[in-house]
């Protein structure tokens, strides 16, 4: 149960980030409101799963997924194009998160 | 760019102060702390928003994760006096290795601010 509320926060947390980006630097007011309320409702299922998970478990799944699923949601659907040195670059980004929250 | 930069950096410091405070949500006083947590959230959001107009969005987003993460790590050394552990010395090389690679795959193509 908990760890489905850390999975929901994290696509939450994605769907913000492209929200974001959708927004121009929130000139387009819509979308940026819509991206600070998805990710306030994505913090407060955070927030809930620490009662059930360690705060290092939660943080690395939302972390990993988060950064995974936002830089694949920027190629998809903005068409931002990574080098392959970069795709390597993100997932040493996340193996950093796991290593530094598991420590 | 460095607009961008700094401008990530910013959203990235009041990321940091929002989620350390998340720490004392089971100590009463639920709605200050939650209040608090919020309106730092969507200031950092804000300034992402700024910055990601430059940086791509994935790019910004990964490098926001763990350079809020590598901070965190490194106020608990230079403020509070604690030691690293091993895994931890490891943890921040990677993130530095990870932000330098996925700044050299980031194909600029975007509009500068």
């Amino acid at each position: 149960m908990y760890l489905l509320y850390v999975v929901l926060a994290a696509l939450l947390d994605i769907v913000a980030n492209l929200a974001l980006n959708k927004s121009n630097g929130f000139r387009n007011l819509k979308w940026g409101i819509v991206s600070v309320l998805l990710v306030w409702l994505a913090f407060y299922l955070l927030a809930l799963s620490l009662e059930g998970m360690k705060l290092a478990v939660a943080y690395t799944l939302w972390g990993s997924i988060g950064i995974l699923g936002t830089t694949l949601g920027g190629w998809y659907f903005f068409k931002q194009k990574l080098k392959p040195i970069g795709w390597v670059g993100i997932f040493i980004i996340i193996i950093a998160v796991i290593t530094l929250k598991t420590a | 760019m460095l607009k961008a930069w700094i401008f990530l950096m910013l959203a990235i410091v009041c990321e940091v102060f929002g989620v350390s405070v998340m720490n004392y949500s089971q100590e009463g006083k639920q709605i200050f702390v939650y209040g608090f947590m919020f309106a730092m959230i969507g200031v950092a959001y804000y300034f992402m928003s700024l910055s990601i107009r430059t940086i791509s969005v994935g790019v910004a987003y990964a490098i926001w994760e763990i350079v809020g993460l590598s901070l965190i790590t490194l106020i608990a050394v230079f403020i509070f006096g604690t030691s690293l552990k091993t895994q931890e010395y490891i943890g921040l090389a990677l993130a530095i290795v990870g932000i330098v690679l996925v700044n050299l795959g980031e194909k600029h193509e975007a509009k500068d601010v």
